[in-house]
């Protein structure tokens, strides 16, 4: 379980991050969730990811809408710039892309989940993910002045 | 470096998951699965115990009416009465092994049971010289 923890904590409370503000407690939830089915958490990582995105997104939908200041001081990334690429800025970008775009991203690259995996965590077909995989890509792109 | 690598190159925000929680809820779930894992092993037992003793019954030489070699059917032994020992006596000069035969049902017209005897081989015996 610590092994799980050191690998996936920070995944899954980023996953998390795109709906609420405490992502902390709905993630806490989720793996409690786990250990009270008694499921292996390296074989159940879609089924965790789909608890925690209905918790996420139910938490979301019982409070009142974040601000835009509150959903920016709620930070994604740590500080540290990459020389490339200003970490608020990717978060500012990724924040205005279309929610279901922005899930298959945050799913595609700091989960490293496969298409497979996202498509039992979101619903959407294999290919469906992937297509808005693609189009979410494009975008940041051109929001970023990359293409 | 495209933009994906950029982007996962991004370090995400430090956490703060109460793991005591949960390693306290996981000691729990495991310990609460001994008792269990006794009550199922307890339950198979039990489920096999049939099968076990069909088994090991299985393993036990039947009993069977078959004559074997080694193991002579004493119903199948002949009896003989007290004369017919005296005259193996007279003619070999030894009494044959013998056993008082109690099982046989009593023949009508025959001797007394208490004077039947059991011989083991008397033909044999009659004919040595």
């Amino acid at each position: 379980m610590k092994l799980f923890l050191d690998l996936h904590e920070k995944k899954l409370i980023l996953y998390a991050r795109q709906w609420c503000i405490c992502p902390e407690d709905v993630v806490q939830d989720a793996l409690l969730e786990l250990i009270r089915k008694k499921l292996n958490p390296e074989e159940n990582l879609a089924w965790l990811y789909r608890v925690i995105r209905n918790k996420a997104i139910s938490e979301y939908r019982r409070k009142i809408p974040l601000a835009t200041e509150q959903h920016l001081e709620n930070l994604w990334f740590e500080a540290n710039t990459n020389e490339n690429l200003d970490s608020r800025r990717a978060q500012e970008v990724l924040q205005e892309l279309d929610e279901s775009m922005r899930e298959v991203i945050v799913l595609k690259i700091w989960s490293e989940l496969s298409f497979d995996e996202i498509a039992s965590v979101t619903g959407f077909s294999k290919s469906e993910s992937h297509r808005r995989y693609q189009q979410g890509i494009e975008m940041l792109r051109q929001k970023m002045g990359l293409s | 470096m495209n933009l994906e690598k950029q982007l996962a190159s991004l370090d995400l925000r430090k956490s703060a998951l109460d793991r005591e929680q949960l390693f306290f809820q996981l000691g729990k779930s495991q310990a609460s699965r001994l008792p269990q894992a006794r009550a199922f092993l307890a339950g198979a037992f039990i489920a096999c115990l049939p099968w076990i003793m069909m088994i090991s019954a299985s393993k036990n030489p039947p009993i069977s009416n078959s004559f074997s070699e080694q193991i002579p059917n004493p119903v199948e032994k002949k009896t003989y009465s007290i004369l017919a020992l005296g005259r193996v006596f007279l003619e070999t000069g030894e009494l044959p092994q013998s056993e008082i035969l109690d099982s046989q049902p009593f023949e009508q017209g025959a001797e007394p049971r208490e004077n039947r005897l059991f011989l083991q081989q008397p033909d044999q015996l009659l004919e040595q010289p």
